[in-house]
């Protein structure tokens, strides 16, 4: 009797045991399965990164290959006929160096290269700038653009990653509005603050999380709308990060969508100006 | 007697070096890992704040897993093998004070540098980690010493 009541006290115990490995096996199956869908949408991300990025470098280049062929060939009537074609190749040359530029900074920040090159400078400076290179754009699209400077403001922080950061919202305020662009710089706090509001496309709530996400555009597939390899804002979001800031949007029903950037005036990491300190308090590990 | 390169090193970076070099940084809760080849005399450091990529934004070494594969990826692809490297562990301070033990983000990034180079079986000879107050360390990438000092 005493045997029997071990041995059912046993199989209870190995059933326990069983049990508990069972639901162990299912934990690691499902951390497993998650890890692989990971995986997969990370991998089909990258087809769809490609698939795009080709598109989007290979036209221009066809484009200037193309017209510039024509120009050298062709007998034009007049030079204003000849301007209009160069003004294109100009157009598609711009567009060509932007997305490559937020290639080439993304595969930078990516591989641990952040290093920025502070100096001080005019911020209204810097977005006039901007706003006066994509002229020919502008007036190609048929596009107003206002810039309100209300405040002036000089600011220490990596003038070229800010223009790279500028063009990219410029270039999507374009691409997506009906016909109004506006550009603010004012101050907030201690803060800069500059927006680029845009009278067109409204970003869906649903969307909303997708914004700073990398390769991925909101508009994708074959039947895609606006052109772009979804990377500038991923890259402007890093950008900003870096120094300190932040980027928040509005997009509502009728409203058109609003971006504003925030930026510390003093810069960050003041730090980074220390010199390596003297061997005092340290201890050798 | 020629001067060593000194170098700052922030976060979400990582720098390499075969020349004689001081990499200085910077503390609290983010984590560094110093990799040293112990035949070429050259070593890598990086400088992380979260333990994982979560799949938004960049996939910068700012994330601990990125961060790791990365600093191990740039010694190999510069010639040292992996089992002439070895590891130091830096940071995850316990800056704030929270109630949820399981949110510390300092630990979890401790982890996630364990849990990589376990993965990779490179040796962990030495690491200042933890505790409630921030570090400034100095990696010397000739000789391999760091030298840490609580802030």
């Amino acid at each position: 009797m005493k045997n029997n009541m071990t041995d059912e006290f046993l199989l209870e115990e190995i059933k326990n045991r069983l049990l508990e490995k069972n639901n162990k096996i299912a934990k690691l199956s499902l951390e497993l399965e998650e890890a692989r869908e990971k995986l997969f949408d990370s991998e089909h991300l990258k087809t769809n990164f490609l698939s795009i990025i080709r598109n989007e470098l290979k036209n221009p280049v066809s484009a200037i290959s193309g017209l510039s062929k024509l120009v050298v060939q062709k007998d034009f009537d007049s030079v204003g006929e000849i301007k209009n074609v160069l003004s294109t190749i100009r157009l598609e040359a711009i567009k060509f160096a932007l997305q490559l530029d937020n290639v080439l900074t993304a595969s930078s920040f990516e591989g641990g290269e952040n290093n920025s090159f502070l100096s001080g400078f005019d911020l209204c400076e810097l977005v006039y700038e901007v706003k006066r290179s994509f002229e020919d754009e502008i007036k190609s699209r048929g596009r107003h653009v206002e810039t309100e400077f209300i405040d002036e403001i000089k600011i220490y922080a990596d003038r070229e990653k800010l223009k790279l950061v500028f063009k990219n919202f410029l270039d999507n305020a374009l691409k997506f509005s009906e016909k109004n662009v506006k550009l603010t710089v004012s101050r907030r706090n201690e803060h800069a603050l500059i927006s680029f509001y845009n009278d067109g496309y409204e970003i869906e709530e649903k969307n909303h999380h997708k914004i700073f996400e990398r390769f991925a555009p909101l508009d994708s597939g074959l039947s895609r709308k606006y052109s772009g390899v979804g990377l500038g804002l991923c890259v402007c979001g890093a950008i900003i990060e870096n120094h300190g800031g932040k980027i928040d949007f509005s997009s509502g029903k009728g409203n058109g969508t609003l971006f504003e950037i925030e930026l510390p005036i003093a810069g960050k990491n003041q730090e980074e100006a220390a010199d390596i300190e003297s061997g005092e308090g340290f201890i050798i590990l | 007697m020629n001067e060593k390169i000194r170098i700052y090193l922030k976060t979400g970076g990582i720098v390499f070096s075969r020349e004689a070099s001081e990499i200085k940084t910077v503390l609290g809760s983010c984590v560094s890992v110093c990799l040293w080849d112990f035949k070429y005399k050259s070593g890598a450091m990086n400088h992380f704040i979260f333990p994982t990529w979560t799949g938004r934004g960049l996939a910068t070494p700012k994330y601990g897993n990125v961060a790791m594969e990365s600093i191990y990826e740039k010694m190999l692809s510069n010639g040292s093998r992996s089992q002439d490297l070895i590891a130091k562990i830096f940071g995850g301070g316990r800056l704030f004070t929270s109630g949820d033990m399981s949110l510390n983000p300092g630990e979890q990034n401790i982890a996630s540098a364990k849990k990589f180079l376990a993965r990779v079986n490179i040796p962990v000879i030495s690491e200042d980690t933890g505790g409630a107050r921030g570090r400034t360390v100095i990696f010397h990438t000739d000789t391999g010493d760091v030298f840490v000092k609580k802030n």
